[in-house]
């Protein structure tokens, strides 16, 4: 029991180093002076115009993200899961595609399609005879479109998930009740999806006010916090940068709370333990198919353009390429040349390496966190939670400005050692990051599991290591290789930890797409970006096959219930 | 000697009292029901006994060797979960092997030992099914095939028969009485249903908040319960209010009870003189129509009649005021008659 506790003790001092510290050390150095203690970086900051106006500016870029991304992804989780057209299945799982495509690829993506020497603006230009392109993908306006692109999925998915839990007999009540469908939607269908649709909002907010890459590549002189911060740190305004961190953390913090108080309450949808939801309506009538048909098709079409995109400028060779409409020349020399060429493959060996090495050692800390906070129920349960879940709550840029603090000085008897410009620095930013993920799937899984499962491999004379293995990691494997899965995506295409942490010898690939860009090899920055999209389908569909075994099993149950 | 036994076993959680001072024992092949209602601590008790909590004061003792500190695979008592709790990802050969895996049998014995055991339990060609495939009869059995395959010293079964539909809890407790039988393992269970404790049982203990009320047979609970709990969680009771007209000659020996309208002889507990207020406890069958001049004979009127067949419940407005069940004859009495009933031996009284 004791050893329990110590335990517990243990984990939660060492979450408290990782999290929640170099947050500390980062609010102390703000208020740092030379020999002293100063609020000057706080009045400088307060006193500039500027400043106001791009704290501003991550906050509305945020709201407006949360509306257009909902405007998009509610009614296609709608579509999709209530009526039934030819192709309805395949066209469902391509409207989930923007959340397998790391942000800085899908930037890319887009400058290659909507840029102004891109495919679209290219084709436009010749259209209507213009001498210059039609648009400049510059601004707002460009964040907001590659925003509502990649966010819309998570109101999407949301939407959809809860359709599916929405228990039929419920809307069958209240058509008996004389309730039309307007009615039925407004009265019974919104009120029960409005937990998970504000779920949908919050995680679309906090991606939103966290975003770095398209404010990056598009802001041009419209800087959003998150680019701001590293603007400062690279012109070498430390100060400025942890105070400019802490109110974007401010502010995170407060969008988050304003957003969980709309949150309508407890999650109704799971109260009816039995109930099916309702099944999709067959679109009857030639017009209506077709309509859906065409309809379906194009918004598939919308979705898979910016990987068309990627695939082919990946596919043209450097210089081979200038005015032409479409590239007259494709190879796959790009591909070669991140093979063959030792300086082009390293990024690509130090994305997987270090992604697989922070993701196995986030899941292995979550796993033996989790178990003491359900199984042990150790006192200290409730800050081990929070810890794990607090890098959740702060953007990206926050937590590597937090770590490059942090550990920018040697201190060992302050548990601060000199990381910054090692190799260590960044996989450990990249575990931090990765502990809301796993630490919710073990967590999730853990709960779900009945403890019963375990007494029972323990009456059957299994030891702790047999019963872990054998019992409780097949059991919840599959909700934590889901949760690793996203954690290793999210670490391998990570931009906004690296673009504050790497090292030469450490730059992930993001970093290098980065590099390709400025230097116009666009077909080397397509070809990465492939490379990155590729991978990380490929650890999600690992992740998803999991669950899919498990929900075919359970599918099988339930049938045999029946 | 007893093969096991528990020894003032009490555990706390928070407020509330879980067991206190349990001190139960069970004979080599024997079986114990404890029966109590939810709530009353019987669950946590046998988790004391599998080793899945650790008592606050209080031993027990498997074959003469304190096991009290014992892990639970180190105790080799098999355990039958209320939901069974079988492995889902494993097939129900892997569920049945998985004890002797665990106890490093060779692979070619451990297929023999659980073809056995699935014969056993008429499970035999069920070997590569998946637990999600099985309806809850055969999960049941799996279940207990499971526990028993690693040949444990004691069995623990925690409400055997609840998640059952009734259909098949009647004819599955038939099975499970025939098994123990066979395997003659020492047995520990717990339920709350009374029918299933009376056939299971060789004895039962009533647990009632944590503390054991009485051990007996199904009989002796029934006739003699020991405290009022007991008489009225087993079985069906009416129960009135009374006073002693004069006390038994010698402890739980037969006094008399005024009720008011009559006065009858019952069998007391509890330290009681003339005039102590009592609560007295009749059984519905016990009660007989009467002569109406027989001093016994108390005076009610028909309420309702219940037809079940081989007989009929009635229910009857007595004379005391309270309102009483009455089993007899069919025909014995319509609703609205005058009838009067007197008890065919000494009633219950619990002071």
């Amino acid at each position: 029991m004791r050893r329990r506790e110590v335990a517990g003790l243990l984990v939660t001092l060492l979450l408290a180093w990782l999290v929640a510290y170099p947050l500390l050390l980062t609010g102390l150095e703000s208020v740092r002076a030379p020999g002293g203690w100063t609020l000057e970086h706080w009045a400088r900051f307060a006193s500039a115009a500027h400043e106001w106006r791009t704290l501003w500016a991550s906050l509305w870029i945020a709201a407006a993200s949360v509306v257009l991304a909902g405007a998009v992804g509610i009614p296609l989780g709608f579509v999709m899961e209530r009526f039934e057209f030819p192709g309805r299945r395949l066209l469902g799982a391509l409207a989930a595609l923007p959340i397998a495509l790391p942000p800085l690829v899908g930037v890319i993506a887009f400058l290659f399609l909507y840029g102004e020497s891109g495919f679209v603006s290219r084709a436009v230009q010749a259209a209507l005879g213009l001498r210059e392109a039609p648009w400049r993908l510059r601004g707002p306006g460009a964040i907001l479109l590659v925003h509502a692109y990649s966010m819309y999925v998570y109101f999407y998915l949301y939407t959809r998930a809860g359709l599916a839990r929405l228990d039929a007999s419920m809307l069958e009540a209240a058509a008996s009740l004389g309730a039309g469908r307007w009615r039925t939607f407004t009265r019974v269908t919104l009120p029960l999806l409005r937990p998970p649709l504000v779920g949908a909002a919050i995680l679309t907010f906090m991606t939103a006010l966290a975003s770095f890459s398209a404010p990056y590549i598009f802001g041009g002189g419209f800087r959003v916090m998150t680019t701001q911060i590293v603007a400062s740190k690279l012109s070498g305004d430390l100060a400025m940068a942890t105070v400019e961190t802490l109110a974007l953390a401010a502010v995170a913090l407060a969008g988050l709370t304003a957003l969980r108080r709309t949150g309508g309450g407890r999650d109704m949808l799971g109260s009816g333990q039995k109930g099916a939801a309702a099944a999709p309506r067959q679109l009857r009538g030639g017009l209506p198919r077709t309509l859906a048909a065409v309809a379906g098709w194009g918004i598939a079409a919308l979705l898979l353009l910016p990987h068309a995109t990627l695939l082919l400028v990946s596919l043209v060779p450097p210089g081979a390429w200038t005015t032409e409409l479409l590239p007259p020349l494709l190879s796959a020399s790009n591909y070669g040349a991140l093979l063959r060429e030792p300086e082009r493959l390293r990024p690509i060996l130090n994305s997987l390496g270090m992604a697989a090495a922070s993701t196995i050692a986030a899941v292995t800390l979550a796993l033996v966190a989790a178990r003491l906070v359900v199984v042990g129920r150790v006192r200290v349960r409730g800050w081990i939670e929070g810890l794990l879940s607090a890098p959740w709550a702060m953007p990206g840029t926050v937590f590597a400005m937090a770590l490059a603090t942090a550990f920018s000085v040697q201190q060992p008897w302050a548990g601060r050692w000199i990381l910054v410009g090692t190799f260590w620095i960044l996989p450990l930013a990249y575990l931090v990051r990765s502990l809301p993920l796993t630490g919710w799937a073990a967590l999730a899984g853990l709960r779900q599991l009945d403890p019963a499962l375990e007494e029972a491999a323990a009456s059957l004379g299994a030891g702790r290591w047999r019963t872990l293995t054998r019992v409780t990691i097949p059991m919840i494997g599959p909700a934590l290789a889901a949760g690793a899965s996203l954690a290793f995506i999210m670490t391998l295409g990570d931009f906004v930890t690296s673009i504050v942490l790497y090292t030469y010898e450490t730059r992930p690939i993001s970093i290098e797409i980065l590099a390709a860009l400025r230097e116009f090899d666009l077909g080397i920055a397509a070809a990465y970006g492939i490379c990155l999209t590729a991978l990380s389908a490929l650890a999600f569909a690992l992740g998803e096959r999991r669950r899919g075994e498990r929900r075919g099993e359970r599918r099988a149950e339930r049938r045999e219930a029946r | 000697m007893p093969f096991l036994e528990l020894e003032r076993l009490s555990k706390r959680f928070g407020e509330i009292d879980a067991a206190r001072d349990v001190s139960l024992s069970v004979e080599r092949g024997g079986v114990l029901a404890i029966l109590g209602p939810s709530g009353s601590g019987k669950t946590t008790l046998l988790r004391l006994v599998a080793g899945f909590e650790g008592p606050d004061a209080g031993r027990v003792i498997g074959d003469g060797a304190d096991v009290t500190d014992s892990s639970p695979a180190a105790r080799r008592f098999g355990m039958v979960f209320q939901h069974y709790a079988l492995f889902p990802h494993l097939t129900v050969f892997g569920n049945v092997a998985f004890g002797l895996e665990a106890q490093g049998v060779p692979a070619d014995r451990i297929r023999a030992r659980v073809q056995e055991v699935l014969r056993l339990l008429d499970l035999a060609g069920f070997e590569s099914r998946r637990i999600g495939e099985l309806s809850g009869g055969q999960q049941q059995r799996v279940a207990l095939a499971r526990a028993l395959a690693p040949e444990p010293r004691v069995l623990l079964l925690d409400e055997p028969l609840s998640n059952l539909d009734p259909a098949l809890r009647e004819r599955t407790r038939k099975e499970l009485r025939a098994l123990i039988s066979r395997v003659g393992i020492t047995t520990l269970f717990v339920t709350h249903d009374q029918e299933e404790a009376f056939d299971l049982g060789d004895r039962i203990a009533v647990m009632n908040a944590g503390r054991i009320e009485q051990v007996g047979t199904a009989e002796e609970l029934y006739e003699s319960p020991a405290s009022l709990f007991v008489a009225t969680f087993v079985g069906r009771a009416n129960v009135a209010r009374a006073r002693v007209e004069a006390p038994p000659p010698a402890p739980r020996g037969v006094g008399t009870v005024d009720l008011g309208p009559v006065r009858w002889d019952a069998k007391i507990t509890g330290a009681v003189q003339r005039g102590t207020p009592v609560t007295v406890v009749v059984r519905p069958e016990w009660l007989k129509l009467a002569n109406g001049s027989d001093a016994r004979a108390l005076a009610a009127v028909v309420a309702e009649r219940r037809y079940m067949g081989p007989a009929a419940v009635f229910a009857i407005d007595t004379a005391t005021g309270a309102t009483f069940e009455w089993v007899s004859d069919p025909d014995a009495a319509r609703p609205g008659d005058r009838v009067s009933v007197a008890p065919d031996r000494p009633v219950l009284a619990f002071a």
